[in-house]
C-alpha cells in the first residue's frame, strides 16, 4: 500500500466537497480517478498532495501518517503533483524549470545536470532546453510539467487532467509517456478523456458528490449502474 | 470644566473628525471595493480639494466668503474628479489595474500632485474663513455652528450615497462589477466606464471632505498624508471594500481618535492604532466587521 | 551556464567595483561627499532588491530597517558612548531581530496586503521616533560628535570624519554588498527565490518550503538595510526621523526599478542616476520629489524592467 486515506472529508464553509473517502493505492499502479464535474476530484488530490488540509480523516503515505504534513514536505517524501492549469516558471528556460524541480526530489544522488537532461530526453523536449518556458507551445508546456514531476523522482505522481487541451496526436504520445513513467512510478490520473482512461488504467475509482461510488476494472466500471446514473443523471 | 461636559466636547470633536473621515474613507473604499485598486494618491486629492477652496476664497476675498465657499463646494470635487479621470484613463487603464503596478504608479501621482502644489501654492499653511459664524451656547461652553454643519453635511452625503448604492441601477451596476468583473462585462456593463467613474467619484469624496474641513484646519501641501493613513485604517477595519463596514469603522475610529487625542498624546494614539490595524490586516484580513468567506 | 560567460560577468562586476575605487582620485570636491553618500544608499538599494527584485516581494517599509540600523548605532554612540565598532555590530544584531519579527508576521500576507502591512509597521516605527523624542530628538535629530567616530582596527586608528576614510569605508561596504548579492544570485538560494517570484505555488509543489525561504529573504534584506543605516549614521554623524519616513522606502524602490529589479548592479546604477538627475534639476526646482514621481509613473508604465533588466532581456541573458 503506497497511500491510504481513512474517512477523509473536506468541507468549505459548510459545503461538503469530499466526504468520508477511504481510498488506497498499491505500489506500481496506474489508477484513474474519474467523476462528473464538481464531484470533488481536484479537492481529493489536493488533500493527498497537501495543498489543502482535511476537515477530518487521515492520510498515510509510504507507512507514515502525513495528514498534518505541509505540501512541500510531502513532495520531498515522494508525492509529485502537476496542476490542472499549466503551472511552470514562464520567465525561466526549460532547463532551469526542470533544474529547479530537481533540487528536492528523491534523485539527489544523481548530479542535477544528468537528472535534468534525462528527464528532458524522456519527455522529448531536450532540443528546447535553452528557450524560455513562456515561448513553448501549450502541448510542450504540459510535457515540461511532466518532466518537472519526473525530475523529483517521485514514488507517486498525481496528474490533474494532463491531456486537457492537447491535440489527438499529442495525446497518443502522452499516453506512451505515461506508460514509460509507470514502469517505476505509481500514477494517479484524473482524466475526462474516457479513451485515455480505458487505454491506460487497470483500475478506476469513480467519485460523485465527494464520495467514491465505485471502484474496479474499466470493464466493471463501464457496466456499473451507479456510475451510469452519476454521469447521465436519473 | 467638569468631566461630563468635557466628554461632550470631546465627542463633538470626534464626530466632526468622523464625519470628514467617513467621506474620505468612503472614496478609498469605493475604488478598492469596485476596482481592487489601492489608490495611494487619495490623500493628495483631498489636499487638492482644500487648496482649491483656499484659492476660491482668496480670489473672492472675505466679503464673499459664503459665495466663495459654495463655489468651492461645487468646483473642488469637479476639478479633482477630472484630474482623477485623467489619471485613470492615462495611467491606471494602461496598467490594466494590475495591483502592485497601480500602487507604485499612484505613489508617483502622489508626488507629482504634492510637489506641483508645493511649487505653486507654496510651503506655508493657509487658513480659509468659515462661510458663516454661528455659535451654539451650551451651559458649559460655546460651540462652533460650522462644525455642526460639517456633521450634518456628511450625514446628508452619506445617506445620498447609501440611497444610490442600495436603491438605484447605478448601485446595482457597481455591485455587479465588484462581485465579478468578467461576468458583469458579459451582461453588457461597460466596465471601463464604470471604473473611470468610480475612480473619479472616489477622488471627489476626498475633495468634498477637504472643502468641509478646511475652514477648521488649514490648507497645506502635506495635509494629505494623515487622511490617507486614517482612510487605510478605516477601510481595513471595515473589511476591505465593504461600504457599510467602512462607515461604521469611520465613525468608531473618528470618535475614538478624537476622544483619545484629548486625553493622550496624539502621536501615541496614532502609533497604537496603526500597529493594531496592521495586525488586523495580518490576522483578520476580512476586517473586524466582515464575515469570513470561502 | 557557459564558462566564458561566467567569466565575462565576473569581470564586469569586478570592473564596476574597481572603477568606483579609482573614481575617488578623479572626483571634483563637491562630488566626493555626494558619491560617498550615494554608495551607502546603493547598499540600501541592493538590500531592497534582494527582497523585491529576486523574491518578488514589494515592501513599502524598508525605511524602517534602514532607520533601525541608523538609530541603533546613533543612539548607542550618542547616549551610551559606545565605540563606532560596537555600535555597528549591535545594529546588525538589532536589524536581524527586527527582520525576523517583521518577516514572521508580515509574510502571513501577500501581494497588496504585504505592501500595506509593511508600510504600516514602518509608519509605527516612524511615529515611535517622534514619540520618544527625549532620546531621538525627533525631526531635529542627533548629531554625533567627532570624537565618537574614531575607531581602531588592527592597531591602526581611523577617523570617520575624514572624507577619504569615509569614501573607502563606503566603497568597501558597497563592494562587499555587490559580491554578496552576486553570490546569492548565483546560489541555489537565489534560484529558489527567483522561482518563488515567478510562481510561488509551483515552487511549493516542488518541495520548497517557500515560507521559510521568503523569511530568509526578508532577514537578509532587512539586516543588510540596517547595516547601511548604521554605516550612514557613523559616516555622516546625523540621525533624524526623516530617514524613517515612507519616502526612504520609496527611494529604495525607485532606485531598484530604475536600474533594473533582479539584477545585481541595477540598484547601484539606479541610485547614481537618480542622484545625478536630482543634482542637475536642482538648479531649476527644489521640488525634487516631482522628478521622482514622474520617473515612477514612467517606469511602471513604459519601462517596468528597468535599465539593466532591459539590457538583460535584449542582449545579455547571462547577467545575474
Amino acid at each position: 500500500m503506497l497511500i491510504t486515506t481513512k474517512g477523509l472529508s473536506k468541507t468549505f464553509g459548510g459545503l461538503a466537497a469530499v466526504t468520508d473517502v477511504n481510498f488506497s493505492l498499491n505500489k506500481g499502479e496506474l489508477r484513474a480517478l474519474i467523476g462528473p464535474n464538481g464531484a470533488g476530484k481536484t479537492t481529493l488530490v489536493s488533500l493527498l498532495s497537501g495543498r489543502l488540509s482535511p476537515s477530518s480523516g487521515s492520510i498515510t503515505f509510504d507507512g507514515k501518517d502525513v495528514t498534518k504534513m505541509p505540501a512541500w514536505k510531502r513532495v520531498r517524501m515522494g508525492i509529485a503533483y502537476t496542476f490542472q492549469i499549466t503551472s511552470v516558471f514562464p520567465q525561466l528556460t526549460v532547463y532551469e524549470n526542470v533544474a529547479t524541480a530537481a533540487c528536492y526530489g528523491q534523485g539527489i544522488n544523481l548530479t542535477t545536470d544528468t537528472l535534468v537532461t534525462e528527464c528532458l530526453v524522456n519527455v522529448g523536449i531536450e532540443d528546447r532546453s535553452s528557450i524560455k518556458a513562456a515561448e513553448l507551445s501549450y502541448g510542450h508546456q504540459r510535457l515540461l510539467e511532466v518532466a518537472m514531476g519526473c525530475s523529483l523522482k517521485p514514488k507517486l505522481m498525481i496528474l490533474d487532467e494532463p491531456t486537457q487541451g492537447l491535440a489527438d496526436s499529442e495525446i497518443e504520445n502522452f499516453c506512451e509517456l505515461l506508460v514509460q513513467i509507470n514502469k517505476d512510478t505509481t500514477i494517479l490520473l484524473i482524466e475526462h478523456n474516457m479513451s485515455v482512461v480505458m487505454q491506460l488504467a487497470r483500475k478506476i475509482s469513480v467519485l460523485d458528490h465527494g464520495r467514491i461510488i465505485a471502484e474496479g476494472t474499466p470493464n466493471e466500471i463501464s457496466n456499473n449502474s451507479l456510475v451510469q446514473t452519476a454521469y447521465l443523471g436519473n | 470644566m467638569d468631566f461630563g461636559p468635557f466628554l461632550l466636547l470631546a465627542s463633538l470633536e470626534g464626530l466632526v473628525q468622523a464625519a470628514v473621515l467617513s467621506l474620505t474613507a468612503l472614496g478609498l473604499c469605493l475604488t478598492f471595493g469596485v476596482m481592487r485598486v489601492v489608490n495611494v494618491s487619495h490623500g493628495e486629492f483631498y489636499m487638492l480639494g482644500a487648496v482649491i477652496a483656499w484659492w476660491a476664497a482668496s480670489i473672492l476675498g472675505p466679503k464673499y466668503a459664503l459665495s466663495g465657499y459654495l463655489i468651492a463646494l461645487f468646483l473642488a470635487p469637479c476639478i479633482v474628479g477630472l484630474l482623477a479621470l485623467a489619471s485613470e484613463r492615462f495611467v491606471l487603464r494602461s496598467l490594466n489595474y494590475e495591483p502592485e503596478a497601480t500602487i507604485v504608479a499612484t505613489i508617483g501621482i502622489l508626488y507629482i500632485i504634492q510637489q506641483t502644489v508645493l511649487m505653486s501654492f507654496g510651503p506655508d499653511a493657509k487658513p480659509v474663513n468659515p462661510p458663516f459664524y454661528f455659535r451654539i451656547d451650551f451651559p458649559w461652553f460655546g460651540y462652533s455652528g460650522y462644525k455642526l454643519f460639517v456633521i450634518g453635511a456628511a450625514i446628508v452625503v452619506l445617506s445620498g450615497t447609501w440611497y444610490v448604492l442600495a436603491r438605484t441601477r447605478v448601485g446595482l451596476i457597481m455591485r455587479a462589477t465588484q462581485l465579478d468583473r468578467d461576468m458583469a462585462q458579459a451582461f453588457g456593463i461597460p466596465i471601463k466606464r464604470v471604473y473611470a467613474y468610480v475612480f473619479a467619484a472616489g477622488a471627489m469624496y476626498a475633495a468634498l471632505a477637504a472643502v468641509l474641513i478646511v475652514p477648521i484646519r488649514q490648507a497645506h501641501y502635506l495635509m494629505g498624508a494623515d487622511p490617507l493613513l486614517m482612510s487605510f485604517i478605516v477601510v481595513i477595519i471595515g473589511g476591505l471594500g465593504s461600504v457599510r463596514g467602512a462607515i461604521v469603522a469611520a465613525v468608531l475610529i473618528g470618535m475614538s481618535d478624537g476622544i483619545i487625542s484629548m486625553f493622550f498624546s496624539p502621536t501615541l494614539a496614532k502609533m497604537v492604532s496603526t500597529l493594531l490595524v496592521a495586525l488586523v490586516l495580518v490576522f483578520r484580513p476580512q476586517g473586524l466587521f466582515g464575515v469570513k468567506t470561502s | 551556464m557557459k564558462t566564458h560567460r561566467k567569466l565575462v560577468s565576473l569581470y564586469l562586476h569586478a570592473a564596476v567595483i574597481l572603477g568606483l575605487f579609482l573614481a575617488q582620485f578623479f572626483l571634483p570636491d563637491y562630488l566626493y561627499l555626494a558619491v560617498t553618500r550615494v554608495m551607502i544608499l546603493s547598499v540600501f538599494a541592493i538590500a531592497y532588491n534582494i527582497l523585491f527584485g529576486y523574491t518578488g516581494l514589494l515592501s513599502l517599509g524598508h525605511a524602517m530597517f534602514f532607520s533601525v540600523g541608523l538609530y541603533t548605532a546613533g543612539l548607542t554612540v550618542y547616549h551610551l558612548e559606545w565605540s563606532a565598532a560596537e555600535a555597528f555590530v549591535s545594529s546588525i544584531g538589532v536589524g536581524l531581530i527586527f527582520s525576523i519579527l517583521l518577516g514572521a508576521v508580515a509574510l502571513r500576507t501577500s501581494g497588496v496586503a504585504f505592501m500595506i502591512v509593511t508600510l504600516m509597521f514602518s509608519q509605527v516605527f516612524y511615529l515611535g521616533t517622534l514619540y520618544f523624542t527625549t532620546y531621538t530628538r525627533g525631526d531635529e535629530g542627533l548629531v554625533l560628535s567627532e570624537g565618537a567616530r574614531q575607531f581602531t582596527f588592527l592597531f591602526a586608528s581611523f577617523d570617520l570624519s575624514d572624507p577619504s576614510v569615509r569614501y573607502v569605508v563606503a566603497w568597501l561596504l558597497l563592494s562587499l554588498s555587490i559580491i554578496f548579492c552576486y553570490v546569492i544570485a548565483r546560489s541555489r538560494l537565489g534560484r529558489a527565490l527567483v522561482a518563488i517570484r515567478e510562481n510561488e505555488t509551483r515552487t511549493q509543489m516542488l518541495g520548497y518550503n517557500t515560507f521559510m525561504l521568503k523569511l530568509v529573504a526578508v532577514i537578509i534584506s532587512g539586516t543588510l538595510s540596517s547595516i547601511s543605516g548604521a554605516a550612514y549614521v557613523l559616516l555622516f554623524a546625523y540621525a533624524g526621523s526623516s530617514f524613517a519616513t515612507i519616502q526612504y522606502s520609496i527611494d529604495a524602490l525607485l532606485y531598484t526599478l530604475l536600474g533594473g529589479a533582479g539584477t545585481v548592479l541595477g540598484p547601484v546604477l539606479g541610485a547614481f542616476l537618480m542622484f545625478f538627475m536630482i543634482d542637475i534639476t536642482s538648479e531649476y526646482t527644489s521640488a525634487y520629489l516631482l522628478i521622482a514621481g514622474i520617473i515612477l509613473v514612467f517606469l511602471v508604465m513604459y519601462f517596468p524592467r528597468g535599465i539593466l533588466g532591459e539590457v538583460r532581456h535584449r542582449w545579455l541573458q547571462w547577467l545575474p
